[in-house]
Parts: structure tokens; sequence; C-alpha cells
């Protein structure tokens, strides 16, 4: 016993050393294998007043940037209003002339099935292999977890933690997300993933190499996955090979949307988001 | 000397949420500027002191920048074995009383090895753990070299901006 005792003093630092080791890397595995509550709520509710007043610093120096980015998407959007006032379910659709007559057509067609929350980044990373963003605006706003995140210039990333006040989101900028896409002009599906390297390039996987495509294709969102509306930007394709060995293309992507400077987003409630889980929750069990 | 410790604390560590943490500058490059804190303590420090600092030190940095006990680990990694690389670099003057491992007392090149050797462990320990598998080695492996330069860079600067050299 004395021993013992003795043996564990002389090695008290290296018996610490173990125990702070296993603490970190029990937070490692558990933070890779489903995001860590204690941790989250810790950085949403003390993180978020922190990162708020630095982001109103930083923006000071960005206005331009900021600026510019807003004034791009409500070019896009006035553009976007002149060819239609919702978005549609077309499948109940009722022929209407003009544009006045909507206003008469008390159908469910007619309810859009996003709406959306502006909020501002205050707080995101690109330099990592897992990026994530916050956000200016919590469950006390009607944020939840799975809704998607869109900047002026395309989608950035989807909700994963709500605090009262803030939220933060996985980046598309992590190598554990990936979304639904779709080639905008033959609707081919593929899954846009992203490999770690640069900022700039994402990587669009599972498209069947039988497939034409050529540099310059635009890829936006499926609209199958509940979080994003469909039709939304995400890129372009960059460059396109033939992988040894692989029935389907190696396709690299350039984000529509810069990263490093994005300033104001939208968060996208889906509306039907409930209804549609539990479908597919049924699916599952049959 | 208690008070100086506790306060570079607290500065390296909003430095590094508000400051390194968003240079954006390619793919690769995240400097750890909070690694001066351990490179710093005093070598009197009691070891449990030096591992508890280091660990809620990273652990700190880890909550607000998720990424989930990756700095802790690689921290209380290198607080432990701080020791042995001070031992294993040679200098006549280390263990006289009241000198501080920095540019100040022991010289440029002193410092030069023994900050370069502690940033690369504490990069590395983080850059795979981060990615959490050994595939793609190579990638990670530059991300560990870049960035450790990096925060080289910005640690000496440190030293040179605000130690004068005591002759």
């Amino acid at each position: 016993m004395r021993y013992l005792l003795h043996f564990l003093w002389k090695n008290s630092a290296f018996i610490l050393f173990l125990i702070l080791e296993l603490i970190s890397l029990v937070f490692v595995v558990n933070g890779n294998r489903h995001q860590s509550a204690v941790f989250s709520t810790v950085a949403n509710q003390y993180g978020g007043k922190i990162f708020t007043t630095y982001s109103n610093f930083r923006n000071y120096f960005h206005l331009k940037d900021a600026n510019d980015q807003l004034a791009y998407e409500n070019a896009f959007l006035k553009e976007k209003l002149q060819k239609a006032l919702f978005e549609m379910d077309s499948t109940n659709f009722q022929s209407f002339d003009s544009i006045d007559s909507t206003m008469f057509i008390q159908s469910d067609s007619l309810k859009p099935l996003f709406d959306y929350i502006p909020a501002k980044i205050i707080s995101n990373s690109t330099n990592r292999q897992k990026n994530y963003l916050m956000l200016n605006k919590g469950r006390k706003h009607g944020v939840r977890k799975n809704m998607g995140i869109i900047g002026p210039n395309g989608i950035v990333g989807v909700v994963f933690e709500t605090s009262e006040d803030y939220s933060s989101g996985i980046s598309l900028l992590n190598i554990k997300q990936s979304v639904s896409v779709k080639l905008k002009h033959n609707n081919e599906l593929g899954i846009l993933i992203w490999d770690g390297i640069s900022p700039l390039f994402g990587q669009l996987d599972a498209i069947e190499n039988y497939v034409p495509i050529s540099v310059g294709d635009t890829i936006i969102t499926s609209g199958f996955s509940h979080i994003f509306p469909g039709n939304e930007s995400i890129g372009t394709v960059a460059e396109f090979r033939e992988m040894p060995g692989n029935t389907i293309w190696y396709i690299k992507v350039k984000f529509s949307t810069d990263f490093k400077k994005l300033f104001w987003v939208n968060i996208a409630r889906n509306l039907n988001y409930e209804q549609q889980k539990a479908l597919e929750a049924v699916e599952l069990e049959n | 000397m208690l008070i100086r410790n506790i306060i570079r604390f607290f500065v390296v560590l909003i430095l590094q949420l508000l400051v390194f943490n968003n240079i954006q500058f390619s793919g690769y490059i995240n400097p750890f500027f909070y690694v001066l804190f351990i490179l710093l303590l005093p070598f009197e420090t009691p070891r449990w002191l030096m591992l508890v600092s280091a660990f809620l030190l990273g652990l700190t940095v880890d909550v607000f920048g998720h990424t989930y006990g990756m700095h802790a680990a690689a921290s209380v990694f290198i607080a432990f074995i701080r020791p042995n690389v001070v031992r294993f670099i040679y200098s006549k003057k280390e263990y006289e009383a009241g000198v501080l491992p920095g540019v100040a007392h022991l010289g440029f090149s002193w410092f030069l090895s023994y900050a370069s050797i502690l940033i690369f462990i504490h990069h590395f320990i983080y850059f795979y753990l981060e990615v959490f598998k050994l595939n793609d080695f190579m990638t990670t492996f530059y991300r560990v070299i870049y960035s450790s330069i990096a925060t080289l860079i910005v640690i000496i600067a440190e030293q040179f901006l605000f130690y004068k050299r005591r002759k």
C-alpha cells in the first residue's frame, strides 16, 4: 500500500496528464459522432454575445463588401418577383391569366413552401476541416435545427444547434456535410461534398460518367432534402475528369458563394418540415 | 509573476478567438497563437498547474471554435513534454533562478528550436485529431507544416515586439 501511494505520488504528473488527455479524447470522439450539447450550449450563449460585439466592429470595415452583396441580391430578387409571385406547388396548380386573379384564389397551392428569417453572421471560419458559422437569430426568432442557411449568392450551410438568441450552423465547408443537388440543364441528381482543401471549391459526387457535362454547367439544390428549397444556386462545374476504375465523374465545383466574405444570410424555414419528416419515418418503418 | 501569467492567459485567449481564428488566408493556414501561453510559463511552474492551465486554455478555445477537445488534447500534451524538450535543447542559463523561457533571457536560436519543436508537436496532434483519419496523410501533413510556420512567425514577432533583449 505504502509503495502504491509512493508510486502514485512520484508519478502524479503523469497520472494527471493521462486523466486530462482522456477527458479531451472523450470530447473529441463524442464531438465527432454527434454534436456535443454541452459544448454547443455554452458556445452559443456566451460566444454569441462576444462574437456580436466583434462582428459589429468587423462589419464596419467591410461595409462596402456587404453593401455590394445586398445590392446584388436586391436586383436579383426584383427580377425574380416579376417572374412569380409565389413559389407554387405545381401538382395542385390552378390556372389564372393575370397576377390580379391570384388574389381571389384561396387554395393550398398558393401557400409558399418556405419562408425566410434574415440573420447576420457573427462568427464564421473557412480555414479548418470542419467549419461552422454562428448567426444572431435563435429559437426566439423561430430558428430550429435543420433549417437551411442561404446567402446572397447561394446556399451556405445548415443550422444544427440553437439557443434562445443565437444559432450555430454547419458550413458547406465541412468534411462531414453533404447536400442533395442537381445539374440545372438535365436535372441529374448528385451529392455535393467538400474535400477539406480549398474554401473556393467543392466536389460533386455520384454523377455517372455517361451523363454529358461540361465546364461551366450550373449546379442547384434539388429540393429533395426538406432543408433547402429547390433551385437555389450552389456553383458551377470548374473541372471534370474520369476516375480510373470508377463509373462516376470526378467533378470539381466552384462555389458561387465567397465564404470568406459573408455578412447577411437568410434562414429558410420549411413550412411542411414536420409533415415531410413524419411521412419519411413511416416509410422507414415499412 | 503569477498575475502576469493570468493576464497573459486571457490576452492570448482573446487574441486567438477574435483575431487569429479569423485569419482567412487559405484553406491551409490557421495560426494557433494561444500556444504562446504554454511556451512562456516559467520553468519553476509546478507540473500539475502547467497541465491544468493548458487544459483549461485548450478547452476554452475548443468551446468557442466547435472543435470538441482537440485543442485541449494537443495543449495538455505539449505542456506535459515541455520539461523534456527543455532538457533536450542545450543551454547554460536554463536552470538559473528567475530565467524565463523567451527570446529576452535565452536568446533567439534557443527560443526558435524550443518553440518550433513544441509548436510542431501541438499542430501535429491537433490536425490529425481534426480529420480523425489517416488517409490523405500528406494533405493533413501540409496543413501541419504551413500552420506551424504561421504560428511560429506570429509568436516570434510577438517576442520581438514586446520583449527587449536583456544582456
